[in-house]
């Protein structure tokens, strides 16, 4: 069965700050970037600040556009797409992002922060939209009493619910949701996480679930990859990538995450990046597990 | 270097700080809410108590009171604050400064917007003891060798450079340099590693083990994060809407928790929950 999202080669760069006096430098954000997620899948890429991962999703939507490389969705190729197509493309494609503070319009009521996607894409009626905004907030278990309020009137995991409903308002297949329980406090992170998993059962969605927080990532995810530099550096199913790291940079990425138990042993491995060549291709070293050494 | 607390006047196995039912309110005075209600607790000379709670909880509240530093519009509206044998709360502000920075420090959460951009780190940590009545030549020099004692390479270049020069995880170690500068027998730390990458994260945890031990550091660790709490904590007070609601050994907070939200609390917490 073909993936619903393959990635290859995908390449970002920006043109980084130069001086006056100094050539420009680029910054390799995303450098060589392949893999596949299946339909009804949730899956991890996990990082460090900078390593590129935000990036890899936001050029998976093309709201930055690649460098190089390949995206295909259900097969098709996303980058070749013209304006109006990758327009239709993005009803499948959507994004939830980490700051519900910043990524929701102060000035506009929440009704019509969920109903907007339906108006650009010009779905429905007026009246139908209107009932569709409700059973989206009923969905992500919001009172549909509070369709009238703007947005400072929620809490953080309220708002980030309502970023959920607009993003699931055209009814996509794939979600990038980039860090997006990541400012939450762990209580309210639980509550949405919890409703992530409830959609994706109960509307078949597929997840790129963008995430710094490694316990998080290994508590949900099915398969996880590690960036580091722009590159992925490991990949496999999640329980074999905590149970036996392979690239030093995973292990030395595991070994710092703080252990809950204050009397388990603690073995930090630091990362000697001599031990390993930065840009070395992906090898196969388990079935399924796969690591750039 | 000077071991700490020499000018304690506790008496032994005394507590260094004790806090006494302190109650912190916000807003017009008939109309306030409590931010923080009538919390007490105790910490010895050495030990971390780790203080944990969710956004709103009070925590940092509680902290910031301790050094008299509440936002505007907050005050103490009542307790005592026990510090080596005296009460914070009568002090001027005058003596307070006294206090801060060389007998109670703190270190933010956030070093790009605690340091100050234009000055040189190494003026920043000596300024921390000038102040406190050091002589320019002696602050200099200390200084590199607070840099030294946080681990930043090549210190005596380091501290000629700007803070946007430095990585987080370095401008972090720089707080910590400056929170040391005085050797404070109380550190409090506001989420020390919260902004910071988790490779970060245990190399700062690592390195604050490591001066708690060699400077006999007491730490009152503000933090959301359980995994921060385990790592550093010897006693957790767990902090629900202004109130404490659950004390004690690390080990009984994190494997047998008593009160309902500090069960909900840990259960939410990937990994050790569902």
């Amino acid at each position: 069965m073909t993936p619903l999202l393959e990635v290859r080669g995908l390449v970002k760069h920006f043109a980084g700050r130069g001086g006056l006096w100094h050539p420009s430098s680029v910054v390799k954000a995303v450098d060589g970037v392949d893999f596949d997620i299946h339909a009804g899948e949730m899956f991890g890429l996990v990082g460090e600040s900078g390593c590129g991962k935000s990036t890899t999703g936001r050029c998976i939507l093309r709201l930055v556009e690649p460098t190089a490389g390949e995206v295909r969705f259900r097969g098709e190729d996303v980058l070749a797409f013209s304006r109006e197509r990758m327009r239709r493309a993005r009803r499948d494609m959507q994004i939830v992002f980490q700051d519900p503070y910043s990524s929701l319009n102060p000035r506009m009521r929440v009704r019509d922060i969920v109903e907007e996607p339906l108006v650009i894409h010009k779905l429905g009626s007026r009246e139908e939209r209107r009932a569709r905004v409700a059973e989206l907030f009923e969905l992500v278990g919001l009172e549909p009493g509070h369709l009238d309020r703007y947005p400072h009137e929620f809490s953080g995991g309220q708002r980030q619910r309502i970023g959920i409903a607009r993003a699931l308002a055209l009814n996509p297949a794939l979600i990038v949701a980039d860090e997006a329980v990541s400012a939450l406090d762990v209580s309210i992170q639980a509550q949405v996480v919890k409703l992530l998993l409830d959609l994706q059962s109960r509307l078949t969605l597929t997840y790129l679930f963008i995430a710094h927080d490694l316990r998080l990532v290994e508590h949900i995810c099915h398969r996880v990859a590690v960036m580091y530099r722009g590159r992925i550096v490991e990949m496999s199913e999640t329980r074999a990538l905590f149970a036996s790291p392979t690239h030093p940079y995973t292990r030395a990425l595991l070994s710092a995450i703080p252990v809950l138990d204050p009397d388990a042993p603690r073995r930090r491995i630091e990362l000697d990046p001599s031990s390993f060549t930065h840009g070395a291709p992906l090898r196969e070293v388990d079935t399924g597990h796969w690591a750039a050494v | 270097m000077p071991t700490v607390s020499e000018t304690s006047v506790a008496p032994p196995g005394a507590p260094l700080l004790e806090v006494r039912h302190l109650t912190v309110e916000f807003g017009p005075a008939g109309r306030a809410r409590p931010a923080v209600n009538d919390v007490s607790f105790q910490i010895l000379p050495g030990e971390t108590l780790g203080l944990v709670g969710e956004s709103g909880s009070g925590k940092s509240m509680t902290a910031f009171s301790i050094l008299r530093l509440l936002p505007p519009g907050g005050r103490i509206t009542s307790g005592e604050l026990l510090f080596d044998g005296g009460n914070l709360l009568q002090l001027g502000e005058r003596e307070m400064r006294e206090v801060r920075g060389a007998r109670i420090s703190l270190i933010f959460q956030e070093p790009m917007t605690a340091l100050n951009p234009v000055m040189r780190v190494g003026d920043q940590i000596a300024e921390a003891l000038f102040v406190h009545g050091h002589s320019r030549a002696s602050a200099a020099q200390q200084a590199v060798e607070l840099l030294e004692a946080v681990h930043i390479p090549d210190a005596a270049r380091r501290a000629r450079d700007y803070p946007h020069q430095l990585s987080g995880g370095m401008r972090q170690r720089v707080m910590i340099a400056i929170a040391l500068a005085c050797k404070p027998p109380l550190v409090i730390a506001d989420e020390p590693t919260t902004a910071l990458d988790v490779t970060i994260q245990a190399q700062i945890l690592d390195l604050l083990r490591e001066l708690k031990a060699r400077f006999n550091l007491a730490f009152l660790i503000i933090t959301h994060d359980f995994g921060v709490i385990a790592e550093m904590a010897d006693r957790v007070a767990v902090m629900h809407e202004g109130r404490i609601v659950e004390e004690g050994p690390v080990r009984q907070i994190l494997r047998a928790p008593a009160h309902a939200y500090t069960q909900r609390l840990l259960a939410a917490v990937p990994g050790l929950g569902a």
